[in-house]
């Protein structure tokens, strides 16, 4: 065992680097669309957790860029609220129990957002994954498509939550539907967790092999090593947004695109 | 937002340092997937009827309508599949699905000497269920598909026993959300008994606006394309009004 091995008893200090970026769809913008997708983060818990999430809202509901970024803000800010002031300690089930209450949050808030511009909830109609990072555990809360793809210090990369569907490829769940609760996908689990990609569904189909279901490597592994070698430098969201707005992207999906980047591993 | 074609203009002052994002697009390799697929079946009525007016010509028009459209759309024209089935000679499959690319529509001719529409509709049912079964063989996402029956008749040349079957097989796929079958009635057309087969409410055609209805379809299909709901598709009903007398 190496010397930076932890212990099993003793929890890794993280450090999380992390980097976004949220792009606009060539879809969007022909029908002078916003961008509807949304990405929220903080990394500055104490302990070195980390809290993320990422949101897309439907095409089809007209409140949708507000929707995805409320339900993304709110997530994250409850998330990180009830870290900060609790006095559990840090477990797999007070994480689970943590993601799950930081949805409901959310939910609410888009019902009270609606209300307040007398419009239906579902004009806000938003997916949502959010994740929390603390010690060695992961927990995530997931409602729709996007999915969270993890790797161990090995760099083997690996599904950790999976896209929601139903039998056709355009069917999703929304925070706003009726039985959203239902379809939510909770989610904590130990594991040595060294990098952490978030990704709502514009660019699903290009990071994921369909035959298998499994993290596309060829695309991960090089993107973590670029982000690992360049994590300081300033330009760096603009080369990340460059690259989700490059033809190599773009001919292959017209919808807002959204990738969160985060890495415990030191250049 | 800078694009990867917006090379700095050499000597700008405030050209960014992009060789960072330069490097990153060269690096990384996307999966090469299948584009989903979105199924669609023009069930078409090609009994003799169909020759009055002329309706059978302006018919097949409306199909070229249908492909040089669906061409415009990049995304649509590699996720639309085509399939065109007839009832009037009996029922024949006259396209199997293709993509839009391999579409070359058939020159349709309206001989039939009778209306078989409740064995159309099983035939197209089956049709697009066995397409459904070789796309997850296959590991292809698709949406619902649609089955779009066009007809200037009634059933005629069968018994009561197959249109009931038929119809009764048909809204139980319509609930399940296992197809979406749209039907409009050419001049001529038995709306009321057609209302009585399909669920959704037939649409009479205007005059012979088929260029209209197939402009109309091809928008709806590059609508389905694109779509991400966990409800119907919203029909755009004011395009609709160009070929429906509604």
């Amino acid at each position: 065992m190496s010397a930076d091995t932890p212990s099993d008893t003793t929890p890794r200090l993280h450090e999380w680097h992390v980097l976004s970026a949220s792009v606009r769809g060539t879809s969007h913008i022909r029908a002078g669309l916003p961008c509807q997708d949304s990405v929220y983060s903080r990394a500055d818990l104490p302990g070195g957790a980390l809290v993320a999430a990422v949101a897309d809202g439907a095409g089809s509901a007209p409140l949708s860029d507000i929707g995805s970024s409320l339900a993304a803000r709110e997530s994250v800010e409850a998330a990180r609220f009830s870290m900060l002031h609790t006095s559990a300690s840090v477990s797999e089930g007070y994480l689970r129990a943590t993601a799950h209450t930081s949805v409901l949050v959310a939910r609410s808030a888009l019902h009270r957002e609606a209300r307040r511009h007398g419009r239906n909830v579902r004009d806000f109609a938003t997916t949502l994954i959010l994740v929390i990072v603390a010690d060695d555990i992961l927990a995530t809360a997931q409602i729709g498509d996007g999915a969270v793809v993890v790797s161990d210090r090995s760099a083997r990369y690996s599904l950790f939550t999976t896209p929601q569907r139903g039998e056709y490829a355009n069917e999703t769940r929304f925070l706003t539907s009726t039985n959203a609760l239902e379809s939510l996908q909770l989610k904590a689990e130990t594991i040595d967790l060294c990098r952490l990609a978030m990704f709502t569904d514009g660019i699903q189909n290009l990071v994921l092999d369909a035959a298998t279901g499994t993290p596309h490597a060829p695309f991960f592994t090089p993107l973590f090593r670029w982000f690992e070698s360049n994590a300081d430098r300033p330009d760096s969201a603009s080369a990340l947004e460059a690259l989700l707005v490059s033809p190599k992207v773009t001919s292959r999906t017209d919808d807002d695109v959204t990738l969160l980047l985060a890495s415990s591993v030191s250049p | 937002m800078a694009t990867p074609e917006s090379h700095d203009i050499p000597g700008s002052d405030d050209a960014p340092e992009s060789t960072a994002d330069f490097a990153l697009q060269d690096m990384v390799e996307f999966a090469d997937n299948p584009e989903p697929r979105c199924p669609c079946v023009l069930l078409l009525d090609t009994s003799i009827s169909m020759r009055a007016n002329d309706a059978i010509g302006a018919l097949n028009e409306g199909i070229q309508t249908f492909k040089s459209e669906l061409e415009k759309d990049d995304l649509a024209a590699l996720r639309v599949e085509v399939a065109i089935i007839t009832f009037g000679n009996g029922v024949e499959v006259a396209q199997d699905f293709v993509t839009v690319d391999q579409f070359d529509p058939p020159i349709l001719e309206a001989n039939g000497d009778s209306t078989p529409m409740s064995q159309g509709i099983e035939a197209a049912l089956d049709h697009v269920e066995s397409r459904k079964q070789r796309y997850r063989e296959s590991g292809i996402g698709y949406y619902r598909p649609w089955v779009f029956m066009i007809t200037d008749g009634e059933p005629t040349g069968e018994t009561w026993d197959m249109v009931n079957a038929a119809t009764e097989r048909l809204a139980r796929e319509e609930s399940d959300k296992r197809v979406a079958f749209f039907a409009a009635g050419v001049e001529g057309a038995n709306m009321e008994q057609l209302s009585q087969i399909v669920p959704r409410t037939p649409l009479p055609l205007k005059g012979l606006a088929f260029n209209e209805l197939f402009v109309w379809l091809s928008a709806s299909m590059s609508q389905v394309s694109r779509s991400r709901t966990d409800d119907e598709v919203q029909l755009d009903t004011d395009a609709l009004k160009d070929w429906a007398a509604i």
